[in-house]
């Protein structure tokens, strides 16, 4: 099995010692790796520092009340901890619940036909798109960044570069162009 | 497209940058709405969302980790034990939806539900019932619309939209949408503003929805 490169398979292995006997040191591991990155995704996102810890503090409980519902073949913990983040970010930040709400009950029940991977697959998926993000060309890169922490949808991202948005939405196609053909079947 | 698209799942999508936008968190509430309604039509498109979701957790990995005050992690050890505050509870994937008024009438067969918050701003987000054969009224938009074919099929142009497509217009379209014969059709629609209606019956049928 090639290596991932860092621990992805014991995240997934943290998360099922949570589910399986809430085990506290799990957690904590969980908390060191994740909360201090939880934070700094949220103060790309305009949180204040304060409001940012106290956030990632909620996203890491929130993984040990949900830690049961998690399934490693679906996802990798960091993208399991990117929508819960994400989620607590619109609920709290922007104060609009009811989308949320909704937008969390399309995706969450899924037939598991559709993502017939292992948990090892997935864990190794994480790891080349975490390579291929590294080695994304930085134009590309400053794309799908802004894309994803900043707030801003892609007219506004457009805007804020001073670039067509054909310009933004073709970078994006090729980014995700790359990185699609890495997570499985997606591209 | 020419065969019938209910079999195979809907046929058209929302593109890579309004996935992204609705995956990142980014779209406002009333679109980020009209993409979920699609997204429980649509299998490749849920796919589409759990790659992006996966990015996601990939560029976070890639952020430098934050400085933590090391009380954190000690308030969460000893959140642990305790029961779930009530706030977390409500937070909870439910079956809800977006709630949307009760129907107002327009005509026969013809019916418009506001959602009761649509979210900040002029956003709109409503659902829109036409009868059997209904042509719209020729109308225009001030900004960017999205829509959700929820129930029967209607023609735009020469393209056909049946239950579960999506579409997304920005303000440079005109047009006028024409219902299938075979049955009504009910849609979800989120808009940035008013239409911008080219008729008189048009402006009377807007002072009276707000739509
Ligand atoms: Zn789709």
């Amino acid at each position: 099995m090639p290596a991932a490169r860092r621990d992805e398979p014991d995240t997934a292995s943290l998360v099922l010692r949570i589910a399986e006997r809430q085990d506290k040191e799990a957690f904590k591991a969980l908390f060191v790796s994740f909360a201090p990155r939880v934070k700094t995704y949220l103060i790309r996102h305009g949180a204040a520092p304060d409001r940012a810890e106290e956030l990632a503090q909620e996203t890491l409980l929130t993984v040990w009340r949900k830690a049961t519902y998690y399934d490693p073949a679906r996802a990798s913990v960091a993208a399991w901890m990117f929508t819960i983040a994400r989620n607590l970010r619109i609920d709290t930040l922007r104060r609009e619940k009811s989308a949320v709400a909704y937008a969390l009950t399309v995706h969450e029940p899924e037939s598991s036909e559709e993502t017939p991977h292992t948990a090892r697959q997935t864990a190794q998926e994480a790891g080349r798109v975490r390579k291929a993000i590294s080695e994304l060309p930085p134009e590309q890169l400053q794309v799908i960044q802004l894309s994803f922490f900043g707030d801003k949808a892609h007219a506004e991202i457009a805007e804020q570069l001073c670039l067509p948005l054909g310009t933004v939405k073709s970078r994006l196609r090729l980014a995700l162009a790359r990185l699609r053909g890495l997570v499985g079947d997606l591209a | 497209m020419t065969t019938s698209p209910a079999k195979y799942g809907p046929t058209k999508h929302p593109t890579d940058a309004v996935l992204t936008d609705y995956v990142s968190g980014s779209l406002r509430q009333a679109f980020s709405a009209v993409v979920a309604a699609h997204l429980e039509h649509c299998a490749d498109c849920r796919v589409a969302v759990s790659g992006l979701e996966a990015i996601g957790g990939a560029l976070i990995e890639s952020l430098p980790a934050g400085d933590m005050d090391a009380e954190r992690l000690i308030e969460a050890m000893a959140a642990l034990d305790k029961p779930e505050p009530k706030r977390a509870q409500e937070g909870k994937p439910t079956e809800g939806r977006v709630p949307f008024g009760g129907e107002l009438w327009l005509s026969p067969g013809m019916g418009i539900r506001r959602a009761r918050r649509a979210g900040k701003g002029k956003d709109l987000l409503y659902l829109l019932r036409l009868p059997a054969g209904q042509i719209t009224l020729p109308h225009g938009h001030n900004g960017v619309e999205f829509t959700t074919v929820l129930k029967g099929a209607y023609k735009d142009g020469d393209q056909i939209f049946a239950a579960g497509d999506f579409c997304e217009l920005d303000a440079s379209c005109d047009h006028q949408p024409q219902v299938q014969t075979d049955g009504e059709c009910v849609c979800m629609i989120a808009s940035e503003r008013p239409m911008r209606t080219t008729t008189r019956i048009g402006r009377i049928v807007q002072a009276l929805t707000g739509v």
